[in-house]
């Protein structure tokens, strides 16, 4: 059954309100379920143990077993999720601590379960690990590397240590410097804190020392086992950091993502996407199985993938079935995903109601509304702050500067 | 009430009020839209001119919308 949610006089949406009015199917979305990206969670396993982390068994050292990576691929093409291309990235724990030959084997069983889609591997590294070796595998298979980094090496070695409690900027360093020497591309994603806020020059300064032009700023959020964000009483600053990365990358070397995202957002208006009543600009974060992430154990979920494996109480690691007993449209069938939809849909109208930035966003990220509301129906986050309506509200700023008053007409 | 295309969540069986603060932010959104419709193409690396409304650099290359799909669009 569905009914109309309102609040006052205002009506939000129409949402399910029950799980068994949820009945979803691929043909029923327009366009039709894809799969944008595939998240293996080769181990849970990471060498290094940053004070932010998400990640809630980053000491487990369990490995993905081959009959895992090619039952997750396989069931990919059996629903027919994938058309023509596919970005499979190997993330959470750090993937360079499984050998490359394990790799390899993976990355032929991917390739023998998709026939005839073009499959490009992607590792989101700490770095610390990288060697002559791997650079040379990474340039075998056209491996798309990031790294994840977070500048200069007291804001870095502030949160990013090892075990004993060392700082790896040295390290990573290291492992940049060898990617450079092998002519190894590659991105930089960086965790940025409140105390990164005061240092906005010195921040994109070492990137562009570093020869990197590519960035994404992972403004600090809650969620898993990071529970609070050191961003949280620091929305001024964040705003002023922005305007000025904003000021430098504009003509230097170094693109920030945010503020790229930002740009196309301002220039054109996201695609949308619909299902029954509910239609919304594009956000893979809240479209079923755009974003498909399988865990070591061959369980997988749906939304954000920051999701699999979280201890949550009553949500049962918020997988919604293993690829070794079900296929993933199966799955929307059953009650996990249910629950989980009813109040992603629920979240999405009250993002649709209430955000001002709804059509640059289409509703936020459930992972961020999850850990900062206790609900996946919430609507605004400190994360949609900082990740989404801050660098839009500085790229809108300056183009309307740039622009004029005479151009923008009636705008003041 | 303002037209359900223009509202986030609307379709056959949904009503919408969109609110003010984003009916607002749109007609900002389209005014630099008409804006950068209607201005001539800048030179490249025209930095002189302020924000010549296509960055020095290509951000057009990584247009990434969040950081879930930025191994995505590569």
């Amino acid at each position: 059954m569905e009914q109309v949610e309102q609040l006052g006089e205002q009506v939000i949406a129409v949402v399910p309100r029950t799980a068994a009015a949820v009945c979803v199917r691929a043909e029923d979305f327009a366009p039709r379920l894809q799969t944008r990206l595939l998240v293996l969670q080769a181990t849970p396993f990471c060498n290094i143990d940053c004070s932010y982390c998400y990640l809630p068994r980053r000491d487990d050292r369990s490995r993905m077993t081959l009959a895992t990576v090619r039952r997750a691929a396989a069931r990919l093409h059996e629903d027919r999720l994938v058309d023509g291309e596919l970005t499979v990235v190997w993330h959470a724990g750090e993937p360079l601590v499984l050998p490359q030959h394990w790799y390899a084997d993976a990355f032929a069983a991917v390739a023998q379960a998709l026939p005839g889609i073009a499959v490009t591997h992607a590792m989101q590294t700490n770095a610390t690990l990288i060697d002559d070796a791997w650079c040379r595998f990474f340039l075998q298979h056209g491996v798309a590397v990031g790294v994840s980094v977070d500048g200069p090496a007291a804001l870095h070695d502030a949160h990013r240590r090892t075990r004993r409690g060392g700082g790896t900027h040295a390290q990573v360093q290291r492992g940049m410097a060898l990617l450079r020497e092998h002519g190894v591309p590659f991105h930089a994603i960086a965790v940025v804190g409140a105390a990164t806020l005061a240092e906005p020059d010195a921040f994109y300064d070492w990137f562009v020392g570093q020869g990197i032009t590519e960035l994404g700023c992972n403004f600090d959020e809650a969620e898993g086992a990071h529970g609070q964000s050191s961003l949280a009483g620091h929305e001024r600053a964040h705003a002023d950091f922005l305007a000025r990365l904003l000021q430098r990358s504009l003509y230097g070397p170094v693109v920030v993502r945010e503020l790229a995202a930002a740009w196309r957002a301002l220039r054109e208006p996201l695609p949308r996407w619909q299902w029954r009543q509910l239609a919304a600009p594009e956000n893979t974060q809240v479209q079923p199985l755009a974003l498909v992430t399988v865990g070591h154990d061959g369980s997988f979920g749906s939304f954000s993938p920051e999701l699999l494996g979280q201890p949550a109480a009553g949500w049962d690691g918020f997988a919604i079935g293993n690829v070794h007993e079900t296929g993933y449209l199966d799955a929307l069938q059953g009650p996990a995903f249910a629950r989980q939809w009813q109040a992603v849909q629920q979240g999405l109208a009250a993002c649709a109601a209430r955000c001002a930035y709804f059509d640059v966003c289409g509703g936020g990220a459930p992972v961020n509304k999850f850990y900062e509301h206790g609900s996946f129906a919430a609507g605004e986050t400190l994360h949609c702050r900082s990740m989404v309506q801050r660098p839009f509200d500085a790229v809108l700023r300056c183009a309307e500067a740039a622009l004029g008053q005479a151009a923008l007409g009636h705008v003041a | 009430m303002v037209a359900l295309a223009v509202a986030g969540l609307a379709g056959p069986a949904a009503a919408l009020t969109v609110p003010p603060e984003r009916a607002a932010l749109q007609t900002r959104i389209d005014a630099v839209r008409t804006a950068l419709a209607a201005a001539p193409a800048p030179a490249a690396g025209d930095a002189a001119a302020g924000w010549s409304l296509a960055p020095a650099n290509n951000w057009t290359n990584w247009p990434k919308w969040s950081k879930w799909s930025n191994w995505a669009n590569k």
